[in-house]
């Protein structure tokens, strides 16, 4: 016990003299919270709209003006020919194109249904539905006469449709997943780098203080992160977990198993830091990527999804959004939690296993 | 005479280190087929719960509809609790249907639908509204209670009929990767030099600074162009992604963007002081604000304003535009001239940069 604490007050006096490394972990979560958090909405807003209005009859001038008043469209360009209207599109300048044809009105009053052509930008396929979706609900608001069924809609969980709600908690496991992957990689190469492990080794240290001696500073503090960003996403955010903190801190703990056992198992493997940094970064981006954070998971071709349940994020990210949102408590997250830990065993013994191999 | 010993000398740092090399080719391809595939943002079906409380022929009529579109698939309960099945992730919507709708239909009074929607996920959640309400509507226009609407629109999806996510995103991941692999090669030359004290040889020898800069940036500029040409002809044989513009556009386009990247890796290495800095500094620098203030998938016009003067300043926003132009809506030239000029500028920049703090250095 005695070995294992002067090892971790050694690994906090390393953490604490690289004034570069300590503060870039410091600072960089919280700036990519604030950013990311401000930026990474899929909200389709301010679409840029260019209008060719060749009716210029009440009826038209009535949508257009609907149009302009929704807080999801900007009115950018009034253009005189169907033309300018494709060349507006092609030029960037505006991503959605109406064509009001010169019979709009006409057969409106006559067959009961004027049409409009829409020219959408689908270089963003997603957007452009949404864009639609949009302007259909517009113009049915506009059309539509009183309705016999009226639909009532209740938005659970996130009444005011808020897509920071669902990315600040996904943020949040993923500065952990960052922050901690990246201490765990580097800190057992840097002292194969310096040969302070070959040190180490001579010493009467066993293998296993030494690795408990190395993870548990880097458990405190992404603890320590973990509650100052949680703090940082209430007073920027207005957004508190809606479920049990404490068992928000309890997931967090068995899926730092993973990205811990992670970064050991690399730094294991990589023979200098430049390695060790390429082979994070790619289990980073890997691990973001495939898991649901941004892009669903069921969106997914059935062999990709099959892979996501090796990533570990995955489950936590589900977690995390669950009981941030939607106060669900852990026993309804089993599913979930089991694999997660499965997969923190697995990889923490490799990586421990791996580990005694390079220190003979 | 001293640059083409430079480049000579750095090809040979490139050829030795046989390993690195080969994690650079390897993974942008690994990430461009992975993502490629992952990429997709179509919605995958809408998990509905019904609780059909008026159990009537118009409302399993109103169901049928239901099932009879793909992106439903539904389930019938009695009395859900919608917070519940929500919490086990078991639906994404719940469409209560009271007990007297049909009679309120019959007797022309206004008849109500309960709609819960589960919005953690407020854009799906959007979504999610947008397919009920249509095959509502439908729905009511089919058994004739309610109007045509007036005003019919009529979509036309231009450049990419089908939407396909790979359209949209193989442009992105090339911008992405081409930057990282480029900043992150030529961040680390001259901080090795540093570190490895070969720097002070450096230094002694006859060779003017632009000279070192120059030598340094060519040899990774065929490297990471190669890289990029593989990029993109991975995702053209794999995804089908078309290049309707000019091919020969899309190739310098290519180099003057690779050029961005390394004077930028270039500038970040005379900065940092050792390797390990410049790596970092290197990685947040070009993969936060590629993913998520280039356009790539977040829209940069839905954020707010600081952040889209932010975005002002990442080279691949610019390079965005053009490789979707080049490849998707055919730009010419001329209309890319405004990205186009911005890339040229930010190399420039960078490149200028990097030689006069370099030269400072080399005095000190």
């Amino acid at each position: 016990m005695r070995i294992i604490l002067a090892l971790i007050k050694k690994e906090f006096r390393q953490l604490v003299a690289d004034p570069f490394f300590f503060r870039f972990l410091l600072i960089a979560p919280l700036a990519q919270l604030i950013v990311l958090g401000f930026s990474l909405t899929l909200e389709t807003s301010n679409v840029s709209l260019a209008v060719c209005d060749l009716d210029r009859s009440p009826a038209s001038r009535e949508l257009i003006s609907a149009l302009e008043n929704s807080e999801h469209f900007v009115l950018t360009h009034h253009v005189l020919q169907y033309q300018e209207l494709e060349q507006s599109l092609r030029r960037w300048e505006a991503a959605v194109g109406i064509y009001i044809p010169p019979d709009f009105s006409r057969r409106r009053s006559t067959e009961g249904s004027g049409r409009i052509l829409v020219l959408l930008d689908s270089v963003d396929g997603n957007k452009a539905l949404t864009a639609f979706g949009y302007l259909t609900q517009i113009v049915s608001a506009e059309s539509v006469s009183a309705s016999p069924v009226q639909l009532t809609y209740r938005y659970r969980f996130n009444p005011e449709l808020r897509s920071e709600a669902f990315m600040v908690p996904g943020i949040v496991v993923l500065i952990i997943t960052i922050i901690t992957l990246l201490i765990a990689s580097m800190s057992l190469v840097r002292e194969k780098e310096r040969g302070t492990l070959e040190q180490l080794s001579v010493t009467p240290i066993t293998k296993g203080q030494l690795i408990a001696g190395k993870l548990l500073p880097f458990l405190f503090y992404a603890f320590v992160e973990l509650a100052i960003i949680l703090r940082v996403a209430e007073l920027v955010f207005r957004l508190s977990p809606a479920g049990s903190i404490l068992q928000l801190y309890f997931a967090v703990l068995i899926y730092l198993g993973s990205t811990l056992g992670l970064g050991l198992l690399i730094s294991s493997i990589a023979s200098t830091q430049q390695q060790a940094l390429f082979i994070a970064w790619f289990c980073m981006v890997f691990m973001i990527l495939l898991s649901g954070f941004f892009i669903p998971i069921d969106n997914m071709p059935l062999w990709l999804q099959r892979i996501t349940l090796l990533n570990p994020l995955r489950f936590m990210m589900t977690i995390v959004r669950e009981i941030y949102l939607k106060s669900t408590p852990l026993s309804l997250l089993l599913d979930q939690l089991l694999p997660l830990g499965a997969l923190g065993v697995g990889i923490f013994f490799a990586s421990v296993l791996t580990f005694q191999k390079t220190v003979k | 005479m001293g640059l083409k010993a430079i480049i000579l000398k750095e090809f040979k740092h490139i050829l030795r280190d046989y390993r690195t090399l080969i994690i650079l080719f390897l993974l942008p391809l690994i990430m461009i087929v992975l993502f490629g595939y992952a990429m997709s943002l179509e919605l995958s079906s809408v998990a509905l719960v019904v609780d059909d409380r008026d159990d009537s022929s118009v409302s399993r009529e109103l169901i049928r509809s239901f099932r009879g579109s793909a992106f439903f698939s539904l389930r019938e309960v009695r009395l859900g609790n919608s917070l519940e099945l929500f919490r086990r992730r078991e639906a994404d919507a719940v469409l209560t249907i009271p007990e007297n709708f049909s009679r309120d239909l019959f007797r022309g009074e206004t008849a109500h639908l309960d709609i819960d929607i589960d919005a953690s996920d407020a854009s799906r959640g959007l979504i999610v509204r947008q397919y009920i309400n249509s095959v509502i509507r439908t729905y009511l226009v089919s058994v004739g209670n309610s109007d045509l609407p007036a005003i019919e629109l009529v979509p036309a999806f231009l450049y990419n009929q089908e939407r396909s996510g790979a359209f949209f995103f193989v442009p992105a991941l090339t911008a992405l990767i081409v930057i990282m692999v480029a900043a992150l090669l030529t961040s680390l030359t001259i901080t090795r030099e540093k570190e490895q004290g070969t720097f002070e040889l450096l230094r002694l020898s006859p060779v003017h600074s632009y000279e070192i800069i120059l030598g340094k940036v060519l040899p990774y500029l065929l490297l990471a162009l190669l890289i990029a040409g593989l990029i993109v002809l991975f995702g053209i044989l794999l995804f089908q992604v078309p290049v309707r513009g000019s091919i020969t556009a899309l190739a310098v386009y290519l180099l003057i963007y690779c050029l961005t990247g390394l004077s930028f890796g270039i500038l970040i290495s005379t900065v940092a002081g050792s390797q390990q800095a410049a790596m970092l500094i290197a990685l947040i620098a070009t993969l936060l604000p590629t993913l998520f203030l280039s356009g790539f998938m977040f829209q940069l016009e839905a954020m707010p304003r600081p952040l889209q003067i932010i975005s002002l300043f990442v080279p691949a926003r610019y390079f965005l535009i053009i490789l979707r132009g080049l490849m998707l809506k055919g730009n010419s030239v001329r209309e890319l001239l405004v990205p186009g000029t911005a890339l040229m500028t930010f190399s420039f920049i960078f490149l200028v940069l990097a030689i006069r703090r370099f030269r400072a250095y080399l005095e000190s």
